[in-house]
């Protein structure tokens, strides 16, 4: 009997939901008169297949570890070596990385409209004090240097137009 | 002869020159970062090579890979931090020696047994690539498939004891490279009526995403800790007298690196432990390993640096690359039209020797370089991790911008990173996916076109010697290391009851 579900097998479970969207799509892939023997959607079919299979693999690998250790009486690998406040220093590890990606995504959202130096200064300002760096007046000095230093190399350099924002329409 | 003419006339009118002397540079200052391996400094510049000439662009790239493996060796010999896997070889007896006051000792070591390395790698990069590359000559469309499939089988050796991840990462990688309009007739597929992505998804985007910003999510979670120790030293060069007492050691290491190099999946970090291990058994010193010698640092080294131009052995003849680093280098010639086999010696003599002339400056000039970017070198490892993190960041959102003025593909970069994220913290590794992803055209084409001669009958990949030798080796890989996944399996298990039984 197994105390825990173990992890693998939720892996497992979520990479054949995966096939199973990817299977989706490839279906819906349309039918052209240019195919030869094979079709377009041959390859992602066979591969969403193959995918499934591997899932299931992963699932039978790690039910089976886990059950032999069950029968001999170890502790189930799932709940051996974590402890509470290891699951939680866990989570706000994972947290704070996804952390990177929402302030990147919030830097996304904002360049067009604000423009590169602003933008990209205000970027390396709340991802370095996120980070750990001391919020202090250097921070946001610092990183405005930066960002007119990444503009003169990227637009006065190398000639590459980065997105002038309300600079332009400042007639900066 | 012809080759060294036209590599020294690519030297001479191209800015091939500049850029193996700025890709070294580059890459002594990625490697020498703390968690920017060699392949984050390579996937950093990739955006940047993308509108330039494709020589100066791979040279750019592999020069970056040279640099990278020298620079990993100075935080670990002066704060026993390696910037890179391969420098943690490295890192025993060179934090030993800094420990004692030769830190500059150390570092000279460093820098000439990676030049001596770089030199043995190059010599055997440049002797055997082309006759290996001739092989393929006789390459029909299953033949090229049978290649493909063989690339992809490395990920069975690539994954350790976790076979079936290493095939889900190789599966999905595949399944990206499906996106986009189909090669062959025309059709749209996984575009979801986006027309960024018709044209696939390049990459670029993928390997960036997949290498630097998972790895900023990585530094991101980790507490800051106890503040940084300031170091400062200067290089102290061997004398000639220490520098042949270092012979044999820097032999090994680079026979060691030369046979890694080329092996799929070996990569510098098991070439560097394999050398300083095979150095210490061959050693009248043997005892002072560990304790500050330099027989430990020279043999490591040479081994990686070796490494760094025999591991293009397999990119440059069949477009197998071995490991993050040789992927990336892939990616880069196929994002500029190259093709890797023999018709590459054939077609573009000019890229391949020009190649060749430009490594052979970034190896030279790895001497002199390695000298003037300490000082820059460890004044950025001495810089606060939020700061060197957020500019990373700025860097690559930067760097991607600049390829297509597409803000779509920084969210695709973004979108990679955070399921490169999911894949550390799952055990999925990344190569195998990035394996797919950049062989899953050579693979698709060549099986659907090698049906279309046959009506569809899949006899053409059994009668083709070529393919059907291929495909068996490819097999034997992947039955070889299933079998010592379920060995591992089982030990595994019998571990476990031993400690139920034990409790």
């Amino acid at each position: 009997m197994l105390h825990r579900v173990p992890r693998d097998v939720w892996i497992g479970l979520a990479v054949i939901a995966g096939a199973g969207f990817y299977w989706l799509g490839a279906d819906g892939i349309p039918i052209s008169p240019l195919d030869g023997a094979v079709n377009a959607a041959a390859m992602p079919k066979a591969l969403a297949l193959a995918l499934a299979v591997l899932g299931a693999l992963l699932i039978i690998r790690s039910l089976s570890v886990e059950m032999m250790a069950a029968r001999a009486g170890a502790a189930p690998a799932a709940a051996q070596s974590l402890s509470d406040e290891d699951r939680r220093a866990n989570r706000i590890k994972h947290l704070r990385a996804a952390g990177v990606v929402v302030i990147g995504a919030g830097y996304l959202l904002i360049v067009t409209t604000v423009g590169y130096i602003i933008s990209i200064a205000a970027l390396i300002t709340v991802l370095a004090f996120y980070i750990g760096a001391k919020a202090d007046w250097r921070l946001p000095a610092t990183a405005l240097g930066i960002a007119v230093g990444f503009y003169v190399i990227f637009v006065q350099f190398l000639g590459i137009p980065l997105p002038p924002g309300i600079l332009q329409a400042l007639g900066v | 002869m012809e080759g060294i003419s036209i590599a020294f006339e690519v030297m001479t009118t191209s800015p091939a020159v500049f850029a193996a002397m700025l890709g070294v540079a580059w890459g002594i200052v990625g490697g020498a970062l703390p968690g920017i391996s060699p392949s984050i400094t390579m996937a950093l510049l990739l955006p940047f090579t993308y509108d330039m000439d494709p020589i100066p662009a791979i040279v750019l790239l592999a020069s970056t890979y040279v640099g990278a493996e020298y620079g990993g060796s100075i935080p670990a010999i002066l704060i026993r931090t390696p910037g890179t896997n391969a420098a943690a070889a490295t890192a025993v007896d060179g934090y030993e020696m800094q420990k004692q006051g030769r830190g500059g000792e150390a570092l000279g070591i460093s820098l000439v047994s990676g030049v001596t390395g770089g030199a043995l790698g190059y010599l055997f990069l440049v002797i055997f690539t082309e006759p290996l590359a001739s092989v393929a000559l006789a390459f029909s469309f299953p033949a090229y498939f049978a290649l493909g499939v063989l690339g992809l089988s490395v990920i069975a050796s690539l994954s350790g004891d976790g076979l079936v991840k290493g095939l889900i990462a190789g599966i999905v990688g595949l399944m990206i490279a499906t996106v986009g309009t189909d090669p062959l007739s025309g059709v749209g597929r996984f575009t979801f009526g986006q027309a960024e992505l018709l044209s696939g998804i390049p990459f670029i985007l993928v390997m960036v995403g997949l290498f630097a910003v998972s790895e900023l999510m990585v530094q991101a979670g980790k507490p800051e800790g106890e503040k940084k120790q300031t170091v400062q030293t200067r290089i102290q060069l061997p004398t000639f007298r220490n520098w042949r007492k270092l012979w044999r050691s820097q032999g090994i290491g680079g026979g060691i690196g030369i046979f890694e190099g080329v092996m799929p999946g070996a990569g510098g970090s098991i070439a560097a432990f394999m050398s300083y291990n095979e150095a210490r058994r061959w050693s009248s010193v043997a005892d002072n390993y560990g304790k500050g010698e330099p027989e430990g640092i020279a043999a490591p080294e040479t081994a990686n640096n070796a490494v760094a131009n025999t591991a293009l052995v397999p990119v440059l003849s069949f477009g197998i690359p071995g490991s993050n680093s040789t992927a990336i280098l892939l990616g880069g010639l196929l994002i500029h039209g190259l093709q890797p086999g023999p018709l590459l010696f054939q077609r573009e003599q000019e890229f391949v020797y020009g190649l060749f002339g430009g490594l052979l400056v970034a190896n030279i000039s790895l001497f002199l370089i390695g000298i003037l970017m300490l000082t820059p070198a460890i004044w950025l490892v001495n810089r606060p991790k939020p700061y060197l993190m957020a500019c990373i960041l700025a860097l690559v959102f930067s760097g991607i911008y600049s390829i297509n003025h597409s803000v779509f593909d920084l969210y695709v970069v973004l979108i990679c990173g955070a399921l490169g994220y999911c894949m550390r913290l799952m055990g999925f590794p990344f190569l195998p996916m990035v394996l797919g992803l950049v062989l899953g055209y050579l693979i698709e084409a060549n099986y659907r076109r090698a049906l279309e001669l046959t009506g569809g009958s899949h006899s053409i990949f059994i009668e083709d010697p070529i393919a059907l030798g291929l495909l068996t080796v490819a097999a034997l890989f992947v039955v070889g290391s299933a079998a010592r996944d379920v060995v591992a399996t089982r030990k595994a298990a019998r571990a476990r009851e031993a400690e139920g039984a034990g409790s």
